[in-house]
């Protein structure tokens, strides 16, 4: 009994010792730095963090936390961080079913703030659409197409509709399986923003067919389930669906980087002036100079959905930081200093970062807005002459000279690029396809470099598209679709996306996956198993002895 | 001594003496520290229960009934919202898992206690005690990328096959898209979660059937099997019952594998294999990052939680009587 007591206070008295040792090194941080918090968006968290990495290097701290942008918004009106990040503001006082009022605008006048911009980047709609054995790559669509088919009125990858926008060639009869986020995100708020300003009947009539009952219906970052639609949960599990076995028929939206990494083909989307476009971070900043604030800085995208160039891809949007502009709790002028200098490096080399990121760099008018909101904030550092601010948009040639024209074949008028002839028909169609594609005869002449499958030209493909009206006879003929197997990759050639497409890309991953599911259970399971053999070793020693 | 009292007996009554213990610090101290853990772990649970429904009340009280009858839950969106398709489509996973896991939850215990070798015995029962270690991180992880895409196949051929069953039918199953993310894929990957905990019960109480009856049951001529079949299974019978309890409250409450594999959906249904499926857990998970700002949806999920916490506490309270129960043996008393 004495010795375990004894036993038992050296024990406390080490522990004891060891607390008190080890307090002042926990200590020591927070008295010395300025640390600065932030909370919010997970969909630009991964630029977010980067740039947080980045200026760590030069002493700054901070501390983000990603925990969705209605989350952030919350923290920075209760006062638990310093910052917030959201894909939209602070919201107008509503009424919830029970009564009960809120407004967040209300909730945060005791911490004055302002809107920036911080991180762009394009919705895009990745799809997973085989005939005959071919993947389709050069899927085009309205905006009003494409509204329709996420709200379920465009059930059928055969529908006369998604034909008028491809230059009438029909697709097989295949059931559409639209891929919605199931948990809270920004990108559903961007896509819902853009249908909300763009198609505004068809989602307040979709919104109401669901049983959300406002008029008209607000942009929603917990996109609604409807009938035929799959939802997943995060931009991984959106594009794991669509790009599986079983996702074939299936098109969801994901920032473009996810489509990328999968190799799956994005849909052109058609602009203001005509034109299909793909959400390259170049057509995402050249379609953010159209944007416009409203009096209280926050966003204006009109402007951007209607960009008049024919590059810009419509579907393109920012998120906000949200800024405070006075020193109340819990906001100082030492943390805004080293906000203000967090936030003048990505408004400028931090966007250098931007395209590789899967994001897209904020265009000058964006940047010139973030200066002047930096201008506000307690503390804040002057910044640099906009002519000095190291951003690809300004100082390198991003939107004007290293933006590719509009591929051939993405005029609304023109059918689209590499088109091969409708599933079933004959390569006699593809002469007979001229009728529709004729004018487009010049512009194709340029496409044919950098064809992956070795196919020499792509001017057949491209008047193939005439020949799309010859039905949905499915996959007859093998050998015709066969030929023009190369005018499936042209437009990725043409408009100069990296986009390959290889099709055995599933089983790497998954095998990964297992391997460590394994390693994890050798790790967990080996050290117990170990001691087991061990002591039964012993047991059995003891035994014979 | 004693000081014998001069007054006639019948006086004092018939008092019990009064038994007074003193206990040394020592004893009083550890008594005091147990009957602490023990008052702190009915304390919590009560804070825990009386928190959600703090929180919850004045939804809950708002609604009233339709939070009970209402299918859709668009809280968040300011629309209606309600449990009466979460919480089916919740037991539907954790039965569709119990199905799964209790037979294999039932050979393997008989396996552990009355077949396998004694080194051999020692080496599986840390293995099942192993699975159940296993973050069910990655049984989701795990089940989204790598059974899926298998499991599907097995749900078109059961739905091509045996769709005349209800359960068994799927609207459309032309597509493998309509056999993603349904209620089986879900529950099979729940029932690997569900397997150790039943396991380990089951073989406890397994391992505690009497010695004596199963070497008489030998004695007059009994196969292994008979034995097991006449003595283990009957003594053990309660124990099943609390196994099978224990792990459907497991499977109510699992939360992210099911996030992962669900495809969210608003109609309680037979068919189980058709896309679309969901949990309050899931439900939770999913809706809690963008329903904080909106006092209504958040206070929403909570209540949906407090569904989930009673429907949980009453199948583990019955599923601890039974297991209880079982210990004394008196299942056996046929």
């Amino acid at each position: 009994m004495t010795r375990f007591r004894r036993t038992t206070t050296r024990l406390f008295a080490a522990f004891g010792i060891a607390v008190i040792g080890v307090l002042p090194l926990m200590a020591r941080p927070a008295a010395a730095d300025v640390i600065l918090t932030g909370a919010g968006s997970t969909w630009s968290a991964i630029a977010t963090q980067q740039w947080i990495a980045d200026v760590a290097r030069q002493g700054l701290s901070i501390n983000f936390n990603a925990n969705g942008s209605s989350a952030g918004r919350v923290y920075y009106y209760s006062k638990t961080s310093d910052f917030a990040i959201s894909e939209i503001p602070f919201q107008q006082a509503y009424k919830t079913p029970d009564g009960e009022t809120v407004n967040e605008i209300a909730n945060a006048a005791g911490r004055p703030y302002t809107y920036l911009p911080i991180v762009a980047g394009g919705t895009s709609f990745m799809y997973h659409l085989d005939v005959g054995g071919q993947r389709v790559t050069n899927l085009r669509l309205k905006p009003l197409t494409l509204a329709q088919i996420f709200t379920g009125v465009i059930t059928d990858w055969s529908d006369a509709r998604i034909s008028a926008d491809n230059g009438g060639r029909k697709f097989p009869s295949l059931h559409i399986t639209p891929v919605t986020r199931s948990d809270g995100s920004g990108t559903s708020a961007q896509f819902s923003a853009f249908m909300a300003n763009q198609t505004g009947a068809v989602w307040t009539a979709f919104c109401h067919k669901v049983g959300i009952p406002d008029n008209p219906c607000p942009p929603t970052s917990l996109y609604p389930q409807f009938t035929g639609s799959v939802q997943q949960s995060g931009s991984l599990g959106v594009s794991s669906y669509v790009s599986a076995g079983y996702g074939q028929g299936s098109i969801g939206y994901v920032e473009y980087g996810y489509a990328l990494e999968k190799g799956f083909p994005v849909a052109s989307i058609l602009n203001h002036a005509g034109y299909y476009a793909q959400p390259t971070a170049h057509n995402v900043a050249i379609a953010l100079q159209g944007a416009s604030f409203n009096a209280d800085n926050t966003q204006n995208l009109s402007g951007v959905y209607n960009f008049n160039d024919s590059r810009a891809y419509p579907v393109s949007s920012y998120s906000y930081m949200i800024a405070p502009i006075t020193t109340a709790a819990p906001f100082t002028a030492e943390k805004g200093t080293v906000l203000s200098k967090f936030i003048l490096y990505f408004l400028c080399a931090g966007q250098q970062e931007a395209e590789r990121l899967g994001y897209s760099p904020l265009p000058k008018v964006l940047v010139e807005n973030g200066f002047a909101a930096n201008n506000k904030i307690p503390g804040h550092v002057a910044p640099p002459a906009i002519n000095q601010c190291n951003n690809p948009t300004i100082t390198g040639n991003f939107i004007t000279g290293a933006a590719p024209p509009p591929p051939p074949g993405s005029n609304q008028n023109d059918p689209p690029a590499g088109v091969p002839p409708g599933g079933g028909t004959t390569n006699t169609t593809i002469g007979n396809g001229g009728g529709n594609g004729g004018g487009n005869g010049g512009g194709n002449g340029t496409t044919g470099s950098g064809n992956r499958n070795g196919n020499t030209t792509t001017t057949i493909a491209g008047s193939g598209g005439g020949g799309g009206g010859s039905g949905n006879g499915t996959a007859g003929n093998p050998a015709g679709l066969l030929d023009n197997g190369g005018g499936t990759n042209t437009q990725n050639a043409a408009s100069g996306q990296p986009i390959s497409i290889h099709r055995s890309s599933g089983p790497v991953p998954v095998l990964l996956y297992v391997i460590a599911v394994l390693l994890i259970l050798l790790v967990v399971s080996a050290p117990p198993l170990l001691a087991m053999v061990l002591r039964q070793r012993a047991e059995d020693e003891a035994r014979r002895s | 001594m004693t000081v014998l009292d001069a007054r006639p007996i019948a006086d004092a009554g018939d008092v019990p003496l009064r038994v007074v213990v003193r206990r040394n610090p020592a004893d009083r101290v550890y008594r005091g520290v147990a009957r602490g853990g023990g008052v702190a772990t009915l304390t919590l649970m009560g804070f825990i229960g009386g928190f959600l429904l703090l929180r919850s009340f004045h939804v809950l009280n708002a609604r009233g009934f339709a939070f009970l009858t209402e299918k859709r839950w668009l809280a968040a969106q300011n629309g209606p919202f309600g449990i009466a398709a979460v919480l089916p489509l919740t037991f539907e996973i954790a039965i569709v898992a119990i199905v799964i896991a209790v037979p294999v939850a039932t050979v393997a215990a008989l396996f552990l206690t009355e077949y396998a070798p004694r080194r051999v015995r020692r080496l599986l029962t840390s293995l099942v005690d192993l699975l159940a270690a296993v973050p069910s991180l990655i049984y989701g992880l795990w089940g989204l990328f790598y059974l899926q895409p298998h499991l599907v196949h097995v749900s078109k051929w059961l739905s091509d096959h045996l769709g005349f069953i209800p359960f068994f039918h799927v609207q459309n199953g032309t597509a493998l898209s309509a056999f993603t993310s349904s209620t089986f894929i879900a529950g099979v990957v729940v029932s690997l979660m569900v397997v150790p905990v039943c396991t380990t019960v089951m073989r406890e109480v397994f391992a505690q059937a009497p010695q004596g009856e199963k070497e008489g049951a030998l004695a007059l001529g009994a196969t292994k099997w008979g034995v097991v079949r006449t003595v283990v299974l009957p003594f053990g019978r309660g124990g099943m019952i609390g196994g099978t309890m224990l792990g459907l409250g497991r499977a109510l409450g699992e939360t992210i594998a099911v996030t992962f594999i669900i495809s969210p959906f608003f109609q309680p249904r037979a068919s189980i294999l058709a896309n679309g499926t969901h949990s309050i857990s899931a439900l939770i998970a999913l809706n809690f990052s963008e329903s904080v700002s909106n006092p209504t949806a958040r206070d929403g999920l909570i209540a949906a939680g407090l569904a989930l916490f009673v429907v949980t506490l009453g199948v583990n309270a019955i599923a601890s009587t039974i297991v209880a129960r079982s210990r004394s043996g008196a299942s056996t008393e046929i």
